[in-house]
């Protein structure tokens, strides 16, 4: 589903080399972590399977797709196929819920009876068909993150990335979150997933990425077990 | 149906980006005043100044069409000569108007313009020493030079008068008035731009998170445009719009206070409103309306860069 080809990442500007010889190859339908302090070069990895950067050497493949060579015009289109979840949520404040999750169909182009039938189904698998009319700030911070997935699937998205999810949640909230990526990647979502979050990533037991200054030092299946060093 | 489809699609992003103007608009009122203001003095300065040089050229115009060329004839001409004269004359396409003009009535104009010199004149009635002439008009007051050498080698032709130094000066002076036109018109061009780009560029900026999210959402660039290009649109628009009410009531007002005066300037008179404010008020709204709408394009621009 992803594959990283000898790719290497230096800042213009900086001269740092943020990502160094990097081969990897997700699967369709794996969830995967991306682990490593700050710094590492998770937010790098990331941007670049959003198209926001891209490498200065290497090829990355996506669905079958190389996306270092998409003309800029269709970017818009690339993105459509893959969801993103932040940390902070990113809602706008004066849409109610159920408007900011129509609001990802409605820039698209979606029939009005199209995002009419979809938004509250969506609303429904995260848990907030109660919660419709009600603004981000009247929410909870899980309840605000459920909708901000609610959000990255309503256009069935082959892959959802999802840049520190439960960064701003306490434990027992980031579970429910969990259990809700979970379910989402059960249906075949393909989930990457960047974290510090030990407890979640030795709960889960999936594929874990180890990053350490800019390089793939750990890639296995199971829990947070790497040296402290990398966390 | 997949046309049909496509045509329904249409009709709702439009009904989007109506919202989202207005919505945008509103949000961001006492900017939207301030810039919609902005371009309201911008564009009254820049219409007083048009309103002033449309006037100019209205006055050229008039004096210029009321510029004569005087070709005397020789003393000695034969009636057969000044009649070839008259011919070549009328083949001039250049030559809009031909008057002949007797000695008697060359004597009388003399008599009419000097009225206190009666005595002395009426001894030249027997012997009249004034020249007769052809006088003349030409369609472009920038030719008369040209027409004046012409013609002045024309075979009966003594010399000829068209007040030289007073045409060259007047065409100096509408060249002038069209560049100083131009120049401030550029200068306020600039103005007007800058201030709705910085507008738009607030609008922008206070609403950057929704931009981001457009755009990991999948919007196109060309989507995520539209909708401020309208807003800057409808804000110079309005601005122009004003703007227009102003100078128009400014211009009623000047000619009210001047319309006492009849006996202006060389008998030249101001650009009646008709002449002048419908072609300033399309002027004005294209203006705003492209200004408006580039000014907000420059502004989005270097935000999409995510």
């Amino acid at each position: 589903m992803i594959t990283f080809e000898n790719v290497n990442k230096t800042y213009d500007k900086t001269k740092h080399l943020a990502l160094s010889d990097i081969n990897l190859n997700i699967c369709r339908g794996d969830f995967v972590f991306v682990v490593g302090k700050s710094g590492a070069g998770k937010t790098t990895l990331i941007k670049m399977m959003l198209k926001e950067l891209d490498p200065s050497e290497g090829k990355i493949y996506v669905d079958g797709e190389d996306i270092t060579v998409i003309k800029r015009r269709k970017v818009p289109f690339y993105r459509r196929k893959v969801g993103v979840v932040f940390q902070d949520y990113r809602l706008l404040s004066d849409k109610t819920v159920y408007e900011n999750v129509a609001y990802a169909m409605e820039i698209i182009e979606k029939k009005h009876k199209e995002i009419k039938e979809k938004v509250p189904q969506a609303l429904k698998m995260v848990g907030l068909s109660h919660r419709e009319n009600y603004y981000p700030d009247q929410l909870s911070g899980g309840e605000q993150q459920r909708v901000s997935i609610a959000r990255a699937i309503i256009n069935d998205p082959k892959i959802i990335i999802c840049d520190e999810p439960t960064g701003n949640l306490d434990p027992k909230t980031s579970i429910g979150i969990m259990k809700l990526l979970k379910d989402i990647n059960d249906r075949g979502t393909t989930i990457i997933m960047a974290t510090h979050d030990r407890e979640i990533v030795n709960h889960m037991q999936s594929r874990v990425i180890t990053l350490h200054g800019g390089k793939v030092v750990g890639d296995k299946k199971g829990g947070y077990d790497c040296e402290d060093s990398y966390i | 149906m997949t046309r049909k489809a496509g045509t329904t699609v249409k009709i709702h992003t439009f009904k989007y980006f109506v919202r989202d103007t207005a919505r945008s608009i509103k949000r961001n009122t006492l900017m939207s005043i301030a810039s919609v203001v902005s371009v309201i003095a911008a564009l009254v300065i820049l219409g007083i100044f048009l309103v002033i040089a449309l006037n100019i050229q209205h006055m050229t115009n008039d004096m210029e069409s009321q510029l004569e060329l005087k070709v005397f004839v020789e003393k000695d001409a034969t009636e057969e000569q000044k009649d070839q004269l008259e011919e070549l004359l009328k083949a001039d396409s250049r030559i809009t108007e031909i008057r002949f003009e007797s000695k008697d009535e060359a004597l009388q104009k003399m008599s009419e313009n000097l009225e206190q010199y009666q005595g002395i004149l009426q001894g030249l009635e027997g012997d009249n020493p004034l020249p007769e002439s052809f006088i003349l008009r030409v369609s472009d007051a920038a030719e008369i030079k040209e027409v004046s050498d012409s013609v002045s080698e024309l075979d009966g032709v003594d010399y000829i008068n068209y007040g030289e130094g007073y045409v060259d000066a007047l065409m100096k002076f509408n060249d002038f008035t069209n560049m100083l036109s131009l120049a401030v018109l550029l200068i306020l061009t600039g103005i007007s731009v800058f201030i709705i780009y910085n507008t738009i560029k607030l609008t922008v900026f206070s609403r950057r998170k929704e931009i981001s999210i457009m755009k990991y959402v999948g919007a196109t660039n060309w989507y995520i445009r539209v909708p401020f290009i309208i807003e800057g649109g409808v804000l110079g628009l309005t601005g122009a719009v004003l703007a227009i009410l102003v100078v128009r009531n400014i211009y009623y007002y000047l000619l009210g206070a001047v319309s006492g005066q009849s006996a202006l300037i060389m008998g030249v008179s101001f650009a009646p409103p008709e002449a002048v404010l419908p072609s300033i008020t399309l002027y004005f709204m294209i203006y705003g309306l492209i200004v408006g709408a580039a000014g907000s394009l420059f502004s989005i621009t270097k935000f999409l860069d995510v």
